[in-house]
């Protein structure tokens, strides 16, 4: 059974098709990339699966059942986090807080409890402490929680940024050029993060534009050009791929 | 946390300690204290609104009436004891944030802004109007009882002064703690990105309506304590409900810094002294319209954070 379904997803702005049709399916614990040439609608794609855009037609399905026209909350308590291509932390806030946001939904103490200090609020905001450390820790950023998220080098941003949709538990994260920007390097351990994600059994889709790390991690692929599906398969099959290659090149021209 | 304890503590020796500074028309100063912490208590809440959520109210003075007047009906036309008038008060301030909070809130960026300032407006007009011969019109409500809680009764200055800014300092440590938590930090969040905040599984629109509604009863519970303690023990629209009066609270805030409840709490209390100090100034220069100059620095002030802020 696939674990997310998107079928005839339509979008448009101002009468002009954004996403069209599009269909696709991914499975579980699967890493699945979805690439394009710029304006091809991907960040619309993601948009719409993460209730951030409403899609004019078409069906979202995830875990079996029917996301479509939900709020972005409601679809992330169902377990679908996702970043921005354009880092976008709280800067206002230190490295620790914005992972404690990103696992805003698990808590429960409310207005109340915070402002008298209650038992059952230390016991949460403790907890809620250790599982966000934890969480930056995996993505080798403990020792900046204590700072202002907008001092980090951008790098390091980019992996705040995962660490906190990562806070929340999600099941599947969809990543949203995550690798724009970084070195070699950095793109190098990023690699191995998505990898480890997947380890512990999480789904992943990503939109990329450095086809390196799209060939060295992605199982499925799927291209679209403006708006269109035009192939989909693993990453050998993509790379012959005769309409790949003619959209990439048209784009250069 | 001890860093704070201590800062606790010495803003609460310098409430103890204050009023033995003015050993000269002392009832004068409480007066104008006590009225700072009243104003306090409602830069708090709209500090919890503006600095921490991001969402600005030009219309909080018509909160802090619905306080002040629903009280004032209360214990005035149906001799009601201020101590029963509490909760109606406040609920009365909280219900009307909640059915503005509801359609405006869903909108981005100035409808709560716009709506707030049209209200503020209106519960002006309504005032004025006398609806059912209850409001007093443009006159207000005279003849107010004092506080009257369990025995303690506010009717001399200095228990009155330290009645106030007990609950003043109680609400600003409520508030500290309920800034540092889950809720808190979805405020700042949504401060800086709804979007973003609402993506990583944060209902946006319920924290907005909440923080809404409770920064209304912040400046309800104000304005029912102005009611019971305004030096004259009465109540106008010009007093508690103008369009100047929403801007003056904005402005407190925004001298304040909007990030830190010390600088809602400090920004009160300045601008809540100023128009003392401009009336020594205004006794040097007689043809001086020391209120004209009020809210000319009112605006000057508002133009430099925002550029200085920027």
């Amino acid at each position: 059974m696939p674990f997310l379904v998107v079928k005839h997803l339509l979008k448009k702005f101002d009468g002009i098709v954004a996403v069209n049709d599009l269909s696709f399916e991914v499975k579980k614990n699967e890493i699945a990339a979805i690439i394009g040439p710029n304006g091809a609608g991907k960040t619309t794609t993601f948009n719409l699966i993460s209730g951030v855009l409403k899609a004019d037609g078409g069906q979202i399905i995830f875990k079996n059942e029917p996301i479509f026209g939900l709020k972005p909350h409601a679809i992330a308590a169902r377990g679908m986090v996702r970043t921005f291509q354009n880092v976008n932390l709280f800067d206002n806030m230190t490295v620790l807080d914005n992972v404690k946001v990103g696992s805003h939904k698990k808590g429960h103490t409310e207005i109340f409890g915070a402002a008298f200090r209650t038992k059952t609020f230390k016991q949460e905001e403790a907890a809620i402490s250790e599982t966000s450390m934890a969480v930056l820790q995996l993505v080798g950023l403990e020792k900046r929680a204590p700072e202002m998220a907008g001092n980090l080098p951008f790098g390091q941003q980019r992996l705040l940024e995962i660490a906190r949709a990562l806070a929340g538990d999600p099941e599947i994260l969809l990543l949203d050029e995550p690798a724009a920007g970084l070195n070699a390097h950095e793109t190098a351990e990023l690699a191995t993060l998505i990898l480890k994600l997947q380890q512990q059994g999480i789904t992943i889709v990503i939109i990329e534009h450095d086809m390196e790390l799209v060939m060295e991690i992605s199982e499925n692929i799927i291209v679209i050009d403006q708006g269109n599906k035009i192939a989909e398969g693993g990453p050998l099959a993509i790379q012959t791929n005769k309409k790949v290659i003619g959209a990439y090149l048209g784009e250069e021209c | 946390m001890k860093s704070q304890a201590i800062r606790y503590t010495i803003l609460l020796a310098v409430i103890i300690i204050l009023p033995f500074f003015f050993k000269n028309e002392l009832s004068y100063y409480l007066a104008i204290l006590s009225i700072a912490g009243i104003y306090a208590i409602a830069v708090i809440g709209l500090n919890l609104l503006m600095g921490y959520a991001g969402q600005i109210s030009l219309g909080h003075a018509a909160f802090f009436a619905a306080g002040a007047y629903t009280s004032a009906i209360l214990t005035t036309q149906f001799s009601i004891s201020p101590l029963l008038s509490l909760v109606p008060a406040i609920m009365v301030s909280g219900v009307l944030a909640f059915l503005i909070g509801i359609p405006t809130l869903k909108l981005k960026e100035h409808y709560l802004a716009m709506a707030t300032l049209g209200i503020g407006l209106i519960i002006h007009a309504i005032l004025r109007a006398n609806p059912f011969d209850i409001t007093g019109g443009p006159g207000g409500i005279p003849n107010i009882p004092p506080l009257n809680f369990l025995g303690l009764v506010t009717d001399s200055d200095i228990t009155q002064y330290y009645f106030i800014w007990a609950l003043t300092f109680i609400i600003f440590i409520l508030s500290n703690n309920l800034v540092n938590s889950r809720f808190g930090r979805a405020l700042l969040a949504i401060h800086k990105s709804e979007v973003v905040t609402n993506v990583l599984g944060v209902n946006t629109y319920r924290c907005k309506l909440k923080i809404f509604v409770l920064s209304a009863v912040y400046a309800g519970f104000a304005g029912y304590l102005y009611a019971h303690s305004s030096p004259l023990f009465y109540v106008n629209p010009d007093d508690v409900c103008h369009f100047v009066f929403s801007i003056k609270l904005v402005t407190m805030v925004v001298v304040g810094g909007m990030h830190t409840m010390w600088g809602a709490l400090l920004g009160a209390v300045s601008l809540a002294v100023l128009p003392e100090l401009l009336r020594v100034l205004g006794s040097f220069s007689p043809s001086l319209n020391t209120a004209d100059l009020e809210m000319a620095l009112y605006g000057i002030i508002l133009i430099l954070v925002m550029i200085f802020t920027q």
